[in-house]
């Protein structure tokens, strides 16, 4: 692991840490300001940090640490100078009142060091779907990822 | 976004690659969008699968995709942007992908896509790509959104 990559593993750890304790502010701030943002629901991009931090605040609202619980897997960092990308797999458990839910998301993140640190300048998480019925396959996961395996298996 | 958008000469280099993987797209020709990539690429697809690790995950995953698709496609890049240091690139752009139906019929919508390249043997192969439609979480369900529907102060670019 070349030092880039290290920070920028230590950057993404300081990231999820925010995540888990739904802190939209401290989320926020991983990321540069005229950073692009495309997140997983709601709207189509975000093209500012402003308006990416709106949209933190009211998603963070309904995920309370002692609610929903994240964490990530199946991190890959390739870092070259002062440009860096990683992908991942987010999980998100949820306690419902029916039981708990397990949710996965792909997250792509592009980080630029400036000035001695690095922050996010594009984050990408979303769920894939199916475009025959428009549902969002929330009940995929990294061991069975594919949908047609599930519905004939 | 331009081609001016290259800062450098790697981003010269890389637009055309775009350019040209971008038509192997729109024919459907599984082979040729296949040697864009690298073998161990990571593909997070829009639809049908959380992820597709390797080539050959991804090439069952196209065959899937054509069956499905309900007429001739079509595949336009638009807002593209490229960044590249040393041997990384990274792009982001928004895709209309779509079908046009036997009746003549256009369907389609738009995606948000990033791709991350590799230099690889002197050549640039994607390693890893990111293509999605945002769901509403009231439904559940994909929402056809547009660039329209975008929220912020345009300049944001990676």
């Amino acid at each position: 692991m070349n030092t880039a990559e290290q920070e920028v593993r230590e950057v993404m750890q300081g990231w999820l840490k925010a995540l888990q304790a739904a802190d939209a502010d401290a989320i926020a701030s991983h990321f540069a300001d005229d950073s692009l943002n495309f997140d997983a629901h709601t709207a189509f991009q975000f093209k500012d940090l402003e308006s990416y931090r709106r949209h933190l605040r009211s998603c963070m609202a309904y995920c309370p640490p002692d609610k929903v619980r994240f964490d990530v897997q199946d991190m890959k960092v390739i870092a070259d100078g002062n440009m860096a990308c990683c992908h991942f797999v987010t999980r998100a458990v949820a306690n419902l009142d029916a039981g708990p839910m397990t949710v996965y998301t792909r997250g792509t993140m592009v980080l630029r060091k400036a000035g001695g640190k690095w922050s996010i300048i594009h984050g990408h998480a979303s769920s894939p779907y199916d475009p025959q019925s428009s549902r969002v396959l929330h009940e995929l996961t990294p061991e069975e990822p594919f949908q047609a395996e599930r519905s004939t298996g | 976004m331009s081609p001016t958008d290259g800062t450098d000469a790697a981003t010269a280099e890389i637009r055309p690659i775009l350019d040209k993987w971008v038509e192997a797209l729109a024919a459907f020709d599984v082979e040729k969008i296949l040697s864009f990539y690298t073998e161990d690429v990571l593909s997070f697809d829009a639809i049908l699968a959380l992820h597709l690790p390797g080539k050959e995950a991804l090439r069952k995953h196209w065959h899937t995709s054509i069956e499905q698709c309900p007429g001739k496609p079509s595949f336009e890049m638009h807002h593209s942007s490229i960044r590249a240091q040393g041997g990384l690139a990274v792009v982001t752009a928004l895709f209309h992908c779509g079908a046009t139906l036997e009746n003549g019929e256009q369907m389609g919508g738009w995606l948000r896509m990033t791709l991350s390249l590799v230099r690889e043997d002197g050549t640039w192969r994607i390693n890893h790509e990111h293509w999605s439609s945002p769901f509403d979480p009231a439904t559940e369900k994909v929402l056809s959104l547009t660039p329209e529907h975008s929220q912020g102060k345009d300049g944001a670019k990676p």
